[in-house]
């Protein structure tokens, strides 16, 4: 039976210009790592859903993403991270955001999804479940960064938010950091054709007003149903949530016709070029399609499935 | 010949029967169905937007203290109030949501100014606030949002240790309203209190643009009410605009799809109401009961609350 697993750790404007070889091998390692973890799960007939967890705990844990670990500074220097996790086999869902101290916001949707009775729960009354749930709160130590910090300061008295490393306005502030929507996300088709998808992120540098994207938003960055696609976004959340983007591609399957391709290439490549909507998407479908679409520079992303097939890349 | 105009509300669906109800009370909930209808079909009326009539008919029933949102919203675990709200916009598709948000006397005019002037979509908590803060929006103490019956709705719920969907049994609180205005520009807009005794920070579809609340000029205008958590598996709103843009089919084909269907399959109880762009107003439910009214600019219109 034939599996696969599609990942990324976020699109924008990721050119070889502003990337050293250095810190391409970095990615390259952090991206065979997450794809490693959940291809582990789907190789021993694991639920897709596991495999995404696994391959999303792996990014969440390492700080060259902006997600769990890696999560970015808020206005008020904190870290707000989103999640959510969606199983395509029964179309259950779980959600968090704007959780703090949360070790891997992934496990937590999850947890949301299994036993809360909800499906989205919210800043600290998701962290009090998280509690009752006996999760391990991680101090705010494990979530400083170096990198993250300077990016922060530099812009922490401007109103200024940014969509990880950018930007356009910002130019000169950042020189080592391009247009970039630091976000994670994972989608797999397991042994039984049963579809799942899953997205984490830190937001905006700088973000404030407990401002949340797409990420959690099931049908705008996140969305799995087995008779279509499982889909995960990463981009300007606030067009991703407008354009609904996740549950389009998958309507535009079910209800057009179209191969997963080319609902993937019209909501990227047409629909949200034409609202200004920056970013990418990963998909794959029951039959174990998958695509890796963007329209900003790059995205970072990587697949590998049971032909032996693999990918991992960051440009256009 | 003059574009025709249109808005319909709604104020919850669930286990609404003429058994439980007495005439004083049915009366009340008419009264104020139609006082929100009145001020939205005024705008319209003016050549005002479907974007400020939906505003504005929401805002009305946030201050009526019989629906479950603004000032009636129910009690949470800890004897709060946590709102959630929605607007969006079909002619640009620009959206608007705020969720948990405390001492805000209308949180549908926050999730607007959320659209107009913070450069995001949805806002949460007490950033939320900071930002209405920054907005000159209203807030409201405490006392403004006491009810008595809601109190006690909350010391039953506390004994019984369940979440509540407003009310006894299963009554979904919340209201919503969708319009289509003279210049062809479709609106929604939804808001509610939530659960009774919700805890966690508990959002449902109400403030989820694609679940609860869905705007598109191509298609139609949906505000919807019922147990949320179903509401955002199904991506109800967004998956009736996808039906019949994508499949060509009619407005009440295409709710009748979603409510009496793939609802039911996954137990979705609640209801919603619908607008397309040629006026066409339908308001399915599949619950007992669901308050709601519409009025057009042809001069019908209805109120009603029961099946039948």
């Amino acid at each position: 039976m034939s599996f696969t697993l599609v990942i990324h750790g976020g699109a924008g404007n990721i050119t070889p210009a502003i990337m050293n070889k250095e810190q391409e091998q970095q990615y390259h390692e952090g991206l065979q790592a997450a794809l490693d973890k959940g291809y582990e799960v789907l190789k021993n007939g694991g639920p897709a859903l596991d495999a995404v967890l696994a391959a999303i705990m792996e990014m969440e844990d390492n700080p060259l993403f902006n997600a769990g670990r890696g999560a970015v500074f808020t206005k008020k220097g904190l870290h707000e991270m989103d999640a959510a996790i969606m199983d395509g086999s029964n179309l259950e869902a779980g959600a968090v955001a704007g959780v703090r101290n949360i070790k891997n916001p992934i496990r937590l949707a999850k947890e949301v999804m299994l036993h809360s009775g909800h499906v989205f729960l919210s800043g600290s009354g998701a962290g009090e479940f998280a509690l009752q749930q006996g999760f391990e709160m991680a101090k705010d130590d494990y979530f400083f960064n170096k990198s993250r910090y300077d990016q922060w300061v530099k812009i922490r008295d401007s109103n200024f938010t940014q969509l990880d490393h950018e930007g356009d306005n910002l130019k000169g502030a950042l020189p080592d950091m391009g247009h970039k929507f630091g976000t994670v996300g994972a989608v797999a088709c397991d042994v039984n054709g049963n579809l799942a998808g899953g997205t984490s992120t830190g937001g905006m540098t700088n973000k404030r007003f407990g401002r949340i994207g797409d990420s959690p938003v099931i049908g705008a960055g996140t969305y799995a149903n087995n008779r279509t696609c499982a889909i995960s976004c990463t981009g300007h959340g606030e067009f991703f949530l407008r354009a609904v983007v996740a549950y389009d591609v998958s309507c535009l399957m079910e209800y057009k016709g179209l191969s997963l391709q080319d609902a993937c290439n019209m909501v990227v490549k047409d629909k949200l070029v034409k609202m200004g909507g920056e970013g990418g998407l990963i998909a794959v479908d029951a039959k174990g399609n998958f695509d890796m679409c963007f329209n900003s520079a790059g995205m970072y992303r990587g697949m590998r499935n049971s032909e032996g097939v693999q990918q991992i890349a960051y440009y256009g | 010949m003059k574009q025709n105009f249109a808005i319909a509300i709604h104020g919850g669906a669930g286990t609404i029967l003429r058994s439980s109800m007495t005439i004083a009370l049915q009366q009340q909930y008419e009264k104020g169905l139609r006082d929100a209808l009145d001020a939205g079909y005024a705008i319209l009326e003016q050549g005002g937007s479907s974007l400020d009539a939906v505003e504005t008919a929401v805002t009305i029933l946030e201050d009526c203290p019989l629906f479950n949102a603004g000032r009636g919203s129910v009690f949470n675990h800890i004897g709060g109030h946590e709102m959630d709200a929605a607007i969006m916009d079909g002619r640009n598709m620009a959206a608007g949501a705020v969720a948990g948000v405390r001492s805000i006397k209308n949180p549908v005019k926050l999730a607007k100014a959320v659209m107009q002037h913070s450069g995001h979509v949805m806002l949460f908590g007490n950033g939320a606030e900071d930002f209405a803060k920054t907005q000159r929006i209203e807030f409201a103490d405490d006392a403004y949002f006491f009810n008595q019956s809601r109190y006690q709705q909350l010391q039953e719920a506390l004994m019984e240790g369940i979440v509540q969907m407003d009310h006894s049994d299963k009554k979904f609180g919340t209201v919503g309203a969708v319009a289509l205005d003279a210049s062809g520009n479709l609106a929604a807009s939804t808001s509610t209190g939530g659960m009774t005794n919700k805890q966690f920070g508990r959002v449902g579809d109400s403030p989820i643009i694609g679940a609860g609340t869905y705007a598109n000029n191509d298609t139609c205008a949906i505000s919807c009410t019922g147990h949320g958590e179903l509401f955002i598996r199904a991506v109800v709103a967004h998956d009736i605009s996808c039906l019949m843009e994508y499949k060509d089919l009619s407005l009440q084909v295409a709710c009748d799809i979603l409510v009496y269907d793939k609802l039911i399959k996954i137990g979705g109880e609640g209801g919603l109401i619908a607008i397309d762009k040629a006026g066409n107003i339908y308001m399915p439910f599949n619950s007992d009961g669901m308050y709601r009214a519409f009025k057009k600019s042809d001069g019908t219109g209805e109120i009603k609350i029961y099946k039948d």
